[in-house]
């Protein structure tokens, strides 16, 4: 990391101060490269975090000129940056816009690129540091790191601050053979320290919220265990349907897509033992041993730990939806589940008989991604009366997105003559409280990444724990083929045999609409 | 011919709209000039309340129905959801109306903002209206849903496991054709009967005499109960008839008495003078109880021999409105 000595950087953020970086992002032309890379880095750029030298070098196959190329990330900042383009910035940062053509296999343009970066120390008279961004499919990922390699462009001022850096955006494989096959390649090349596995959600002001709820204040820590906590739902619930995206969704599926991954992060932030310090391999290591601790799913087309589901035709916001089979490039003869849903157990000293309830769906009721901390109700010894049966125990609930907060669910009594009593929401809201000009998950991730901090990103043995724990299933799931595929209407919930998981340990799951 | 969307206030917009419409609703409120995190927040919310119309339901009757959820939500801060089958011909599937009012009372206790989504659903698509609202409840409160005028064959086809998932399920026995006796609801029966809070104030009147007795005296020698209502009043009288009973019921549970008192009701003239309500005890000796209301006078009667000497004992018993029985239908 950074080592901030200089004295104008004293008292300002960690985040200032970061050394000359060029950004070389790989799949330029793509949707997530014009969506998120490129707003975020003009972000940064609004808020005088990006390094006084700063290059951004677009990598891809389709032949354009430095102009063009400044064109495309102009219109890109135009359409989805959170902030209007400034004419001043622009112009600032347009200069510092390049262009490389190649293709991701041949190793004469990475050869062209090292000779190009080179040339930008030569004109700068300053080391650069190098990030490479692969944002591509995955079947390129391995020529791509290869060539880093055989260009030299991994090794570059390498064991110093400003060491070349790879970004990899998910999948990190589909599954444990190939998470290790893509682990393997990148450390041929690269050293762990330089790798950076981005799960967007690890961005989210929320999502690093939930280390600070935890560790910060003292009152949930004592009840944060088995003693008081009923259980866990973890909800990554999508309204939108499979859209152009349903090549690759086809090939993947619910739990490869989100499960695998993002609602993972989130489970091991809330259920991992509190890190001797907030070094990143110190909070990483926690993680890797809670997704270790994570008893094996059971696996069976009645009776089991996991359901899987597809969605059927339905109504969404009043409108009809068609099912996935009838989506464009959905084979017939499609299993691919659309919807996922699992009930896991985490054997250590915390968090024993505590169920965890995940799921994740497209074409769901609305778009909401929430961690709901059920509370075990109480004795029940004080108010004997019919209505206090059915009072619920508290909960915490962490809303990651849309309107990111925090709500806690308490009893109270109504004001009367009578002991009524209904439950009551304390809340807070990131909006409301903070504003809403917080900076986008990307943001955060790529100066992190030029600030050499990789707290907020997956370290290899991580992808390999959660690999593990979820390639039996997709395996089970191969065998089976459609067998034990159930379906959902657009616009619901998920499937009867998700409700039927929580209700065989008398749960149910929450109905989360707008608050 | 109107959809009972048409005629309720508000503006029409589409669903996909609405979430970010309730966000403008209450973003525009607060002192103009100040920033969004300094503006008061008015949006406090205790409850979600379902108004859910039938398809025969006339016009007035969802305004009124409308108006009272709006008047409970202004000492209730709730989000309400109004559900109109829509009976017409059209192609839409479901339309959507926002309403939201601001109420502002004798102090700043007494301010509140309400808004309430107005859904006009075909009854052929309403198998997904508990999706389609469910996004729009604070699920993490209580949810009430109010039936005025459902049909009860229709609860059990289309709405109960809708309704299974709310906190109660109010009704009114005036309105619906047979007390819903014939949907087959969970064990834990959630449902309120509006006109049964109606009648509070003349349980109150009758609970307040009869509780200075003991149970064994006033089940001891009782033959029959006969309940004497005119046509208006019939819902409210059969209400009282089964609290009378059940309350007899226990009386007689814990006197150890066994013998079944016969009940009775009867429809009463009332071209001859106001709508009455008239319980009589009648028992085998000479004791008696007779219990009159007439609400028109806001009045009642009481005369009684349950073994202290006569009694005479005019009552005041005033009426239980609407929005007042909607209050104690959910809150008790």
């Amino acid at each position: 990391m950074q080592d901030h000595t200089h004295p104008f950087l004293s008292g300002l953020s960690k985040h200032r101060g970061a050394p000359p970086t060029v950004v070389v992002i790989f799949g330029a032309s793509g949707d997530l490269t014009a969506r998120k890379l490129i707003p975020a880095i003009y972000n940064l750029g609004v808020d005088n975090l990006l390094p006084s030298t700063f290059y951004l070098i677009g990598y891809g196959r389709k032949p354009l000129s430095d102009v063009e190329f400044q064109q495309i990330v102009a219109d890109a900042v135009k359409k989805h940056s959170r902030r209007p383009i400034s004419k001043d910035l622009w112009e600032r940062l347009q200069n510092c816009v390049l262009y490389h053509t190649g293709d991701y296999d041949t190793s004469e343009a990475y050869k062209t690129l090292f000779d190009r970066i080179n040339h930008l120390e030569g004109t700068i008279k300053q080391p650069l540091q190098s990030i490479f961004y692969i944002s591509t499919p995955p079947t390129v990922f391995k020529p791509i790191l290869e060539n880093l390699g055989l260009s030299g462009l991994a090794k570059r001022h390498l064991f110093t601050a400003i060491e070349s850096k790879v970004i990899l955006e998910k999948p990190f494989g589909r599954d444990l053979t190939t998470a290790k096959e893509l682990n393997d390649i990148i450390s041929k090349q690269f050293e762990e320290k330089q790798v950076y596995r981005i799960d967007h959600y690890l961005g989210k002001e929320t999502v690093q919220d939930l280390l600070v709820q935890r560790f910060t204040n003292s009152i949930f820590e004592p009840i944060w265990n088995f003693n008081y906590v009923e259980n866990v739902q973890i909800t990554v619930a999508e309204e939108l349907g499979v859209g152009t995206r349903s090549g690759y969704y086809d090939q993947s599926g619910a739990l490869r897509d989100m499960i695998q991954n993002h609602t993972m992060q989130l489970l091991s932030l809330v259920a991992m033992e509190p890190p001797v310090s907030s070094s990143p391999e110190d909070i990483r290591d926690e993680k890797v041993k809670l997704l270790k601790a994570i008893q094996p799913v059971r696996l069976s087309l009645k009776g089991g730990d996991v359901v899987r589901a597809r969605y059927t035709e339905g109504l969404i916001n009043g409108e009809k939806a068609k099912s996935y089979l009838e989506e464009n490039n959905i084979p017939g003869d499609s299993f691919t589940e659309t919807y996922a849903a699992l009930r896991l157990y985490i054997n250590n000293w915390r968090w024993k008989g505590v169920p965890f309830y995940i799921r994740s769906g497209k074409r769901m009721a609305r778009r909401v991604t929430e961690i709901a901390i059920q509370f075990k109700r109480s004795p029940g010894t004080l108010f004997k009366s019919e209505q206090f049966e059915t009072l619920p125990g508290n909960s915490l609930i962490i809303q990651i997105q849309p309107d990111e907060g925090t709500s806690f669910i308490l009893n109270s009594k109504v004001p009367g003559l009578d002991m009524r009593i209904q439950p009551v929401k304390m809340h807070f809201r990131y909006a409301t409280t903070y504003g809403s000009n917080t900076p986008e998950a990307y943001e955060r991730l790529i100066i992190d990444c030029i600030m050499g901090d990789s707290t907020l990103f997956i370290r290899g043995d991580e992808a390999i724990a959660s690999w593990k724990l979820y390639t039996p299933i997709l395996e089970f799931w191969a065998q089976c083929k459609d067998i034990g595929l159930a379906s959902y209407a657009c616009g619901s919930w998920g499937p009867l045999e998700s409700d039927q998981l929580l209700w065989e340990n008398n749960h149910n799951w929450r109905r989360i609409g707008l608050c | 011919m109107n959809s009972l969307l048409d005629i309720l206030p508000g503006e029409t917009l589409p669903i996909s709209a609405i979430p970010q419409a309730l966000k403008n609703v209450w973003g525009s409120l607060g002192t103009s000039g100040l920033a969004d995190s300094k503006r008061p927040d008015f949006r406090a919310v205790q409850m979600n309340l379902i108004v859910h119309f039938g398809s025969t339901i006339s016009n007035q009757s969802a305004l009124d129905a409308f108006n009272t959820a709006l008047q409970f939500s202004e000492t209730h801060p709730c989000r309400i959801i109004v559900l109109c089958p829509d009976i017409n011909d059209s192609s839409t599937t479901i339309r959507a109306k926002l309403f939201s009012q601001c109420y502002i009372g004798s102090g700043s206790k007494n301010i509140s903002a309400s808004d309430a989504i107005i859904l006009s659903y075909k009854e052929k698509e309403s198998h997904f209206l508990e999706y389609q609202v469910s996004i729009w409840l604070d699920n993490d409160l209580p949810t009430y849903h109010w039936l005025h005028g459902v049909d009860a064959q229709k609860i059990g086809s289309n709405y109960l496991q809708f309704l299974t998932q709310c906190t109660k399920v109010i009704y009114d026995s005036a309105l619906a054709q047979d007390h819903y006796s014939s949907v087959a609801w969970p064990s834990n029966n959630p449902l309120k009967d509006l006109t049964f809070f109606k009648t509070l104030s003349a349980r109150q009147s009758l609970a307040q005499f009869l509780s200075a007795y003991e149970p064994n005296s006033i089940v001891d020698n009782l033959l029959s109960i006969k309940l004497n209502y005119s046509s208006s009043l019939k819902a409210e009288g059969l209400c009282l008839l089964d609290w009378t009973e059940e309350a007899l019921r226990s009386c007689c549970q814990i006197s150890k008495l066994s013998h079944a008192i016969k009940y009775e009701k009867e429809l009463t003239d009332s071209s001859l003078g106001h709508n009455t309500l008239v319980l009589n005890f009648k028992y085998q000796n000479e004791r008696f109880f007779r219990w009159t209301y007439t609400p028109e006078k806001l009045s009642g009667l009481i005369e009684a021999n349950l073994g202290k000497g006569n009694v005479h004992y005019p009552l005041q018993i005033l009426p239980i409105n609407l929005q007042h029985a909607l209050n104690l239908a959910i809150l008790s």
